[in-house]
């Protein structure tokens, strides 16, 4: 038997909410374990550079190494675990993910050494704002809003790291603000998605 | 109405295409968070997915990953025309009334 107006518009709205919960869900499963690694590794970073200033450089290389390597392991288990989804075209997927951050790092550091800013605090706020921004072009194009929210709220409290909290504590503050609320961000998606 | 799938309609048989009509293509979903996702239990989500396979609109894929057996579920060539076509039907309903009341 044909559906009246009205049991076609609801099964129209149960389609879409199921093919929304879906999406959310499974983007939700496969980043938030990479949003709780890298919030931790920005939470490390920022402490320690706060301690050990003059080792900024080594600090951040290791940190982002380390975040590397922890994707890498992150992604193999996804792959291997096949949980939410199983992906015939995971390997393509994961090189995409690769050349689209590593062409945003070598903007960076073109764009680095064409300014040449000498401000640590201003060169530390520059790289975190494109990231923030690579976070926002995600977030628009895949419709996910936790990345969309994440990238606007850590660059807003950039912002105010860069112009309204004093200097000696600016990594306090990035290590609370862009590390703690990226691994809340990720437990939050982690226990409502479960 | 030409379009209109008694298959798919069915509520819960609905939700499982329409969960896997947003994967990509490439994607197959597990059993388990179909399961979990669409609040079914084992032997309802089974019943169904049994009935859309009979009717070529999925692919049931049953594997072992870590020694454990695995049951992925993709939507096939058929079953995305199908759910297609079925919306388009449900819009007919709609647009159809919309015009009555004009």
């Amino acid at each position: 038997m044909n559906p009246n107006n009205q049991q076609a518009v609801d099964t129209l709205e149960l389609i879409n909410k199921t093919a929304s919960q879906t999406k959310k869900s499974v983007a939700a499963k496969y980043s938030s374990p990479h949003i709780i690694l890298w919030g931790c590794i920005i939470i490390a970073g920022y402490l320690l550079t706060h301690f050990y200033l003059s080792w900024v450089w080594i600090i951040w290389n290791v940190m982002g190494l380390v975040g590397w390597l922890g994707m890498c392991v992150i992604c193999g288990y996804q792959k291997r675990k096949g949980f939410p989804t199983k992906n015939s075209q995971y390997t393509k997927m994961w090189w995409q993910e690769i050349a689209f951050w590593t062409a945003l790092y070598v903007f960076i550091a073109i764009s680095l050494y064409l300014f040449k800013p000498r401000n640590g605090i201003i060169i530390n706020a520059y790289i975190i704002l494109m990231v923030m921004l690579a976070y926002i072009i995600q977030g628009i194009w895949n419709r996910e809003l936790f990345m969309l929210g994440l990238g606007i709220f850590i660059s807003i409290g950039t912002l105010i790291g860069v112009y309204w909290v004093p200097v000696r504590l600016y990594c306090f503050w990035m290590a609370l603000t862009a590390g703690g609320l990226m691994v809340l961000t990720g437990i939050y998606l982690q226990v409502k998605y479960r | 109405m030409a379009g209109f799938n008694d298959i798919i309609h069915q509520p819960s048989r609905l939700q499982i295409m329409a969960a896997l009509v947003s994967l990509r293509s490439s994607e197959k979903a597990d059993f388990a968070y179909l399961k979990k996702l669409l609040d079914l239990t084992d032997g309802n989500l089974g019943a169904h997915l049994t009935r859309l396979e009979e009717a070529g609109y999925i692919k049931i894929e049953k594997t072992f990953i870590a020694r454990k057996p695995r049951t992925f579920i993709n939507i096939t060539g058929k079953g995305r025309d199908a759910f297609t076509e079925h919306i388009g039907t449900l819009k007919e309903i709609i647009e159809s009334k919309g015009r009555q009341n004009e």
